[in-house]
C-alpha cells in the first residue's frame, strides 16, 4: 500500500529464469527507480500473496526441461532468497512468478558459480 | 489417470511448505495453526518420499500397458496446469481435429517405433509403459487467470506440451525433435538416469537432442550430410533473428539479437563451459558441446546417423552412471567406437577427432 504523498517505501527484486525446453535466460530488476505507482502496488500485493517470507531453495528431482527461478525480494525488513522450479515453487507465489517473467528481458547467462 | 496414484501428478511437489515453516508453525500457540501444521508435516513428508521413491526408482511410477506394447493416451489438460487432464485420445483411436492431440499422439507413436526397431526397447522403461502426455497445458498469469505455457516438459512421469503465446512460440507439439526429446528423458530415467545439474544435467539433456534429431531424421528418412541438425524449428514463430530452438551442428547460431530471445548461449568448445548455476548450471547450455560432437561424428561418418554414431550413442546412454561428466561420456564413447565388428575401422578415430574438436 502505498504511503502518503505517493511515496513508495524502498523494494528491490532481483529476478532470472532460466532452463525450461528452450533454456532461456531472462532476467529483471524492480525498484523504486524503475517501478511506477500501479507497478508497486501490484508487486506489493504480489509479494504479500506470494507466502514468500523466508529464503528457500529446491529442485525438482524428476522434472526436467522445467523453468528454474531465482528471485531475491529486499524489503525495509529483510532479504529473501529464493530458488526453485516451476515444480517447487509454492503455488501462492506462480502470479508473483508470472509478473516477474513477464517484465524480464533476455541477458547472457550469469557468471554466479554452482554451488556443490 | 488410470492405475496411477497422485503421486504421478505434478500438484503434491508445488503445494509444500518449507519443513522449516511447518516445524516452526508446529509450535505455535494458536491450536487451529499447530493442527494444520502438523497435518502439513506428514503430508510433506509423504510428498518428499514420494519425490526420492520416482528419482531413485522410476519403474515404479510406470504405468504398464494393457498388452505390454506400444499404448498412448492423450489427454487435453484445457488450458489449466492441473495434469494429466481430461483422456481424449486413447490407442487405435481415430484423428480427432485437433492438431496438438493427434501430432502427440502420432510423434509418441514414431518415438515408440524407432526405438522398438532399432534398438529392440519397449518403450520408455523397456517393459511397455504407457506413453502419457497432455496437450493444452496452461499456466497463470499475475493476475491468477491462465494462459498458453511456453514450454514442453517431462515431469517424471509423462509429457505436457503448452501452446505457446502465439509470439514467439507455437504449440510444442509441432516439432516431432520436440517430442521425441522428451520421451527420450524418459527413456533415461529408466537407464543411466543422469543427475540433472551441471555437466551430468548436460548430458541428460544432450541425449534428448540426440535421440529427438534421430527420430526425426529416421522418420524422414534424411542422411547426416543432409539434415538440418535444428532442434525445435516447428515450435518458434518465424522471425530472421531465429532459425530453430538450438542448432546441433553449430552451437550458440540458432538465434541472434533477438528481441525476445537474445543471443543462442550455447557454448561449442570446453574453453566456453558455461559454470554458473542458472539453468542447474547449464544443462541446456553445455550440451551445445556434445551435441556439435555428435553432429561432427555423424557427418563424418556419413549416412544415415542413426546406423552408427546412434548406435554408440544408444549404448552410451545405457552404460554411463548417473554423476557421468563429459570426460567420462567422451572415453565410453571411444571404447564403444573401437569395436571394429560393429562399427568398422574409422568410428574410434572419426569419435576421438570430433571430442578433440570441442576441447576433450
Amino acid at each position: 500500500m502505498a504511503e502518503q504523498g505517493g511515496k513508495m517505501p524502498s523494494i528491490r527484486i532481483d529476478f532470472t529464469q532460466s532452463g525450461g525446453f528452450a533454456g532461456l535466460v531472462k532476467s529483471c530488476t524492480l525498484d523504486n527507480t524503475t517501478l511506477d505507482q500501479a507497478d508497486w502496488a501490484d508487486i506489493e500485493r504480489l509479494i504479500d500473496s506470494s507466502g514468500l517470507t523466508e529464503s528457500l531453495a529446491g529442485m525438482s528431482a524428476t522434472g526436467r526441461d522445467r523453468r528454474c527461478y531465482t528471485l531475491s525480494i529486499s524489503r525495509g525488513d529483510g532479504v529473501v532468497v529464493v530458488e526453485c522450479d516451476d515444480d517447487s515453487i509454492p503455488a501462492a507465489a506462480r502470479p508473483l512468478v508470472a509478473f516477474l517473467t513477464a517484465r524480464a528481458r533476455p541477458v547472457p547467462p550469469p557468471a554466479t558459480r554452482l554451488s556443490p | 489417470m488410470p492405475g496411477c496414484s497422485n503421486a504421478c501428478h505434478r500438484l503434491p511437489i508445488q503445494c509444500i511448505v518449507p519443513p522449516y515453516m511447518l516445524d516452526r508453525l508446529s509450535r505455535s500457540p494458536n491450536a487451529k495453526v499447530r493442527d494444520r501444521a502438523i497435518a502439513g508435516i506428514s503430508k510433506s513428508a509423504a510428498v518428499r518420499a514420494v519425490r526420492a521413491f520416482a528419482r531413485d526408482m522410476p519403474g515404479m511410477m510406470a504405468v504398464p500397458s494393457p498388452a505390454a506394447t506400444k499404448n498412448r493416451l492423450v489427454y487435453d489438460a484445457k488450458g489449466k496446469d492441473t495434469l494429466p487432464g481430461k483422456l481424449v485420445r486413447s490407442e487405435g483411436q481415430k484423428k480427432l481435429t485437433d492438431a496438438a492431440v493427434n501430432e502427440a499422439y502420432d510423434f509418441a507413436g514414431d518415438t515408440y517405433d524407432f526405438y522398438r526397431e532399432l534398438f529392440d526397447r519397449n518403450s520408455l522403461d523397456n517393459s511397455g509403459m504407457t506413453l502419457i502426455s497432455s496437450v493444452h497445458v496452461g499456466e497463470p498469469n499475475a493476475s491468477g487467470t491462465f494462459q498458453p505455457m511456453d514450454n514442453a516438459f517431462w515431469d517424471g512421469a509423462q509429457m505436457a506440451y503448452g501452446d505457446g503465446d502465439g509470439q514467439v512460440f507455437e504449440r510444442f507439439t509441432r516439432s516431432l525433435d520436440v517430442v521425441a526429446h522428451e520421451l527420450t528423458h524418459g527413456v533415461q530415467s529408466f537407464t543411466s538416469n543422469l543427475i540433472y545439474r551441471g555437466q551430468s544435467g548436460a548430458l541428460n539433456e544432450h541425449f534428448s537432442d540426440v535421440f529427438g534429431i534421430l527420430v526425426r531424421q529416421w522418420k524422414l528418412g534424411e542422411k547426416a550430410e543432409q539434415a538440418s541438425w535444428l532442434i525445435g524449428a516447428e515450435v518458434l514463430v518465424p522471425a530472421k533473428t531465429r532459425r530453430a530452438i538450438r542448432d546441433m551442428e553449430n552451437p550458440g547460431t540458432a538465434y541472434a539479437d533477438d528481441p525476445d530471445l537474445g543471443t543462442d548461449p550455447q557454448p561449442s568448445h570446453m574453453k566456453s563451459l558455461y559454470a554458473g548455476a542458472a539453468d542447474n548450471g547449464g544443462v541446456h547450455l553445455n550440451s551445445g558441446i556434445p551435441n556439435r560432437v555428435f553432429a561432427l561424428v555423424a557427418r563424418e561418418l556419413g549416412g544415415f546417423a542413426w546406423e552408427i554414431a546412434g548406435r554408440i550413442w544408444y549404448d552410451a546412454m545405457l552404460q554411463l552412471s548417473s554423476r557421468s561428466q563429459f570426460a567420462d561420456m567422451a572415453a565410453i564413447t571411444l571404447q564403444i567406437a573401437a569395436d571394429e565388428k560393429r562399427f568398422g575401422k574409422e568410428s574410434k578415430k572419426i569419435v576421438a577427432a570430433a571430442w578433440k574438436k570441442v576441447g576433450l
